[in-house]
């Protein structure tokens, strides 16, 4: 059998990943001296808050390869195989530790990581078909692999952010192809391309800034799979999921979890998508 | 000391001489250096070339400054020790294994003559291609090559000593002008590589010092007509190295690698596994590792391997990248100029990337304007005149075009240059910024000083009235009024924002009254507020 794995920069609904029995490693989110694992001791609810009250920012690190050599070593013993599925190596260690853990365990050729170079529900959507194609089909670590990755080029992420500031802070964007001012309130517009997190396009109205994210998901379509992520705003999630929902797809609301939220920041509403 | 150059005709020279050579060699990189890290695209564009050049060769001068040993054995030995030791950047190592030459060639001997400083330059050529993960022709590698093997031919071909050095330099410099030839990124970006011309300035300081120049008064031979901003940032071709879309550069780590026996080939081997334009030197003891990578922890853990790790130092190269892409950006293809009045407006201009012409501050004419916008290097301008009107049109001067947007008002300036994308050709840019300020709404509101006639409009003195599209829209003694009757006229469903630029001439009061009323006629749209310091109009309402 073939297990999937992801992390928890997926921002995957637990319930979902319950549902298809997708594992989910944290990374851990620091506060200070404090360390918590996203999505098991730290939640959206209190994490946001503190956020912004926080006058240091919080920092991030990837699942350590203990973390991913105590989840694999247990399957692999089991006699079963492991597909895992990470956010971009660009931006994380994550894969890094993974494929670390790998080497450390991996004799047999039962583990294959495969680096999304997307974010958030990208990952998530990337592990949502992952489990559905294990299910329905019977194919081999190989064929399996090989048809997740080739979905990657077919998934796009896409913020609305209110600022700049905690991607730049947080060293997640080094190539701000425009400029976003500080005496006029301008929104960035932020891509996942490549692995890496670019910018593109700024509005000044937060609406004009959801509906550049409808408009995107309809240029993208048609669609296998799409997503809203918010971190505070819930109805906007909402509204724009009504507005994407068609009769062959519903969108998945899910929150940007601890160390997305870490980057993305309060009010951040992002799409997820992949077409078809 | 008073230095007495008297090696001319000499065929036997010393320790002294080499270090000589090398004073010369420094002070013609000091007066290049600028030029060189503007050369500087490959493999990394991270200008830096020059001063790493430059750093390297103060180290090796350093370790010998006080040392009065004349023999060239030990002082090619101690250049080539602290070389190793001092090297900074790419360029610096390979140029570490260029002493490293001399250090091999010179081996026990007091003195040398030429056919031992040809024999450093072959040992050169081979510590520097080995020190190098992937040999890359076009680069300073050629250039030791190419003067290693003219000297050799030179010599062998009977041509007299002292003149073997003057014309290797000229071929040397024959090559170095042909190094884009050899490598598509310099091809690209249409520049010479700027280590090969490094090497190049090295060799003409020994030259002159050879041929009995005097250091302050002499030249040497500099490419003439070198094109020293690259960067050309609509040009697809050169994207690959100029581009953000570029895979990112990651740090650039040095090291050294101390064990009692190292074997290069293997570290080599292991390190380019995970990063690129390696570079390793040293004995079989030492190594320094110079080297980009994404992950220099990993690739730290894999070097320590081999030994222990000392001076590990870490530099992020997409920083460094970064800056010169955004000082290229400001002297090539577009530049975008704005005309606005007082200094948070300008500021704002400024931080779209605007040069602005601050009316308030300067008495700009029309002429001392074209000027300074001429005087900036481009060959597209982009000027916002955001309602002031100075007889200023669209024209080209020798290559250079200056397009005129005429936005009303700073409102509209601020839309269109929010609409600018450096990564899209001129005219694209010129539509996408016309639409974005003809679609919003912006209206400018003032206060008639005397009895007046606007627009075919009567106005009575102190009569506040609005103007949107150069059109009289609303006018009456009382400023809600006014206002009202304008948004009868204006058609504002739809819209989500408002942005209200108040003059100094606002009183608090009144600033307070408009933004109340412009919540209770859009209860839904967001609402920003700018105090400008311009006197007129007293206040520009942008609905968008």
């Amino acid at each position: 059998m073939i297990k999937i794995i992801t992390d928890s920069t997926s921002d995957l609904p637990k319930e979902i990943a319950e549902e298809l029995g997708i594992i989910v490693i944290p990374l851990n989110v620091h506060f200070g001296d404090e360390v918590y694992k996203d999505g098991v001791d730290i939640f959206p609810d209190e994490f946001y808050p503190r956020l912004e009250k926080s006058a240091e920012l919080p920092k991030t690190s990837q699942p350590s390869i203990g973390d991913f050599i105590n989840i694999y070593k247990p399957i692999l013993d089991n006699g079963d195989q492991i597909i895992s599925i990470h956010v971009s190596s660009k931006l994380s260690g994550t894969f890094n530790s993974a494929s670390q853990a790998k080497s450390q365990l991996d004799e047999n050729n039962s583990i294959s990581i495969i680096d999304t170079k997307s974010v958030s529900m990208g990952v998530g959507l990337i592990s949502i078909y992952a489990a559905k194609l294990i299910k329905s089909e019977n194919l081999s670590l190989e064929e399996a692999t090989k048809k997740i990755t080739d979905i990657i080029d077919k998934t796009e992420t896409i913020a609305l952010v209110e600022t700049l500031e905690f991607l730049q802070k947080g060293g997640r964007i080094s190539k701000a192809k425009e400029l976003i001012g500080n005496l006029l309130k301008v929104r960035p517009i932020l891509k996942s391309e490549d692995g890496i997190i670019v910018q593109i396009g700024r509005e000044r109205s937060r609406n004009k800034g959801i509906s550049f994210l409808e408009q995107s998901a309809k240029t993208s379509s048609p669609l296998q799979y799409i997503s809203i992520m918010y971190s505070t705003t819930p109805d906007e999630a909402q509204n724009l999921a009504d507005k994407l929902r068609s009769e062959n797809i519903t969108p998945i609301i899910a929150r940007l979890g601890p160390v997305i939220g870490t980057y993305a920041g309060p009010q951040a509403l992002a799409i997820a998508l992949i077409s078809d | 000391m008073k230095i007495i150059n008297n090696v001319k005709n000499s065929n036997s020279f010393n320790g002294n001489n080499l270090t000589q050579m090398f004073i010369y060699s420094k002070y013609y990189l000091e007066k290049h250096v600028d030029t060189l890290n503007s050369l500087n695209v490959f493999p990394v564009p991270d200008g830096d070339t020059g001063t790493n050049m430059l750093i390297t060769i103060r180290e090796v001068l350093k370790s010998i400054e006080n040392d009065n040993n004349p023999s060239a054995s030990h002082i090619s030995k101690t250049m080539s020790e602290a070389a190793l030791m001092g090297a900074k950047g790419n360029s610096g190592v390979i140029l570490s294994q260029f002493f490293k030459g001399f250090e091999s060639a010179l081996k026990s001997k007091h003195n040398f003559g030429y056919e031992e400083f040809i024999i450093s330059l072959e040992y050169a050529v081979k510590y520097c291609y080995k020190s190098v993960g992937t040999p890359t022709e076009g680069t300073i590698l050629t250039i030791i090559n190419v003067a290693a093997k003219t000297a050799r031919k030179l010599y062998e071909n009977g041509t007299p000593l002292n003149e073997i050095i003057t014309h290797t330099c000229k071929d040397v410099k024959t090559s170095v002008l042909k190094t884009p030839e050899s490598l598509e990124v310099l091809k690209n970006a249409g520049v010479i590589d700027s280590g090969a011309l490094g090497l190049y300035i090295i060799l003409e300081g020994i030259r002159i010092y050879l041929e009995g120049g005097d250091l302050k008064s002499s030249n040497i031979d500099f490419p003439e007509n070198l094109n020293k901003a690259p960067i050309n940032l609509s040009n697809s071709s050169s994207e690959n190295m100029l581009d953000q879309s570029h895979d990112k550069y990651g740090n650039c780590v040095q090291f050294f690698i101390l064990s009692n026996t190292i074997n290069i080939d293997e570290v080599k081997k292991e390190i380019e596994k995970i990063g690129s334009s390696l570079v390793a030197v040293g004995s079989d003891t030492k190594i320094k590792i110079h080297v980009h990578s994404e992950s220099p922890d990993k690739l730290i853990k894999i070097a320590s391997k081999f030994g222990e790790i000392t001076q590990i130092s870490i530099e992020d190269m997409d920083e460094q990248h970064h800056q010169i892409i955004s000082k290229a950006k400001n002297t090539s293809e577009t530049i975008l100029f704005s005309i606005s009045s007082g200094e948070k407006i300008n500021n704002i201009f400024t931080e779209f990337g605007a040069i602005n012409f601050d009316i308030q501050e300067n008495n700009y004419t029309k002429d001392k304007m074209e000027s300074i916008i001429l005087k900036s290097k481009f060959k597209n301008a982009i000027l916002l005149m955001n309602g002031f009107t100075l007889p200023l049109d669209s024209k080209i001067f020798s290559n250079k075009f200056i397009h005129i947007l005429n936005t009303n008002n700073i409102a509209d300036g601020i839309a269109a240059i929010l609409n600018y994308n450096p990564e899209l050709m001129i005219d694209e840019n010129i539509s996408n910024m016309e639409s974005s300020y003809k679609s919003i709404i912006s209206i400018e509101i003032d206060k008639a000083k005397e009895t007046t006639k606007l627009y075919d409009e009567k106005l009575q003195a102190n009569e506040y009235f609005s103007l949107y599209n150069k059109k009289l829209i609303s006018k009456n003694n009382n400023i809600l009024i006014m206002l009202n009757k304008l948004f009868k006229e204006i058609n504002v469903y739809d819209k989500d924002l408002i942005t209200i630029y108040n003059s100094k001439e606002m009183s608090r009061k009144i600033k307070e009254t408009i933004s109340n009323h412009m919540e209770t006629i859009m209860p839904d749209a967001e609402l920003e507020i700018i105090e400008g310091e311009f006197t007129s109009p007293i206040l520009i309402i942008s609905i968008e």
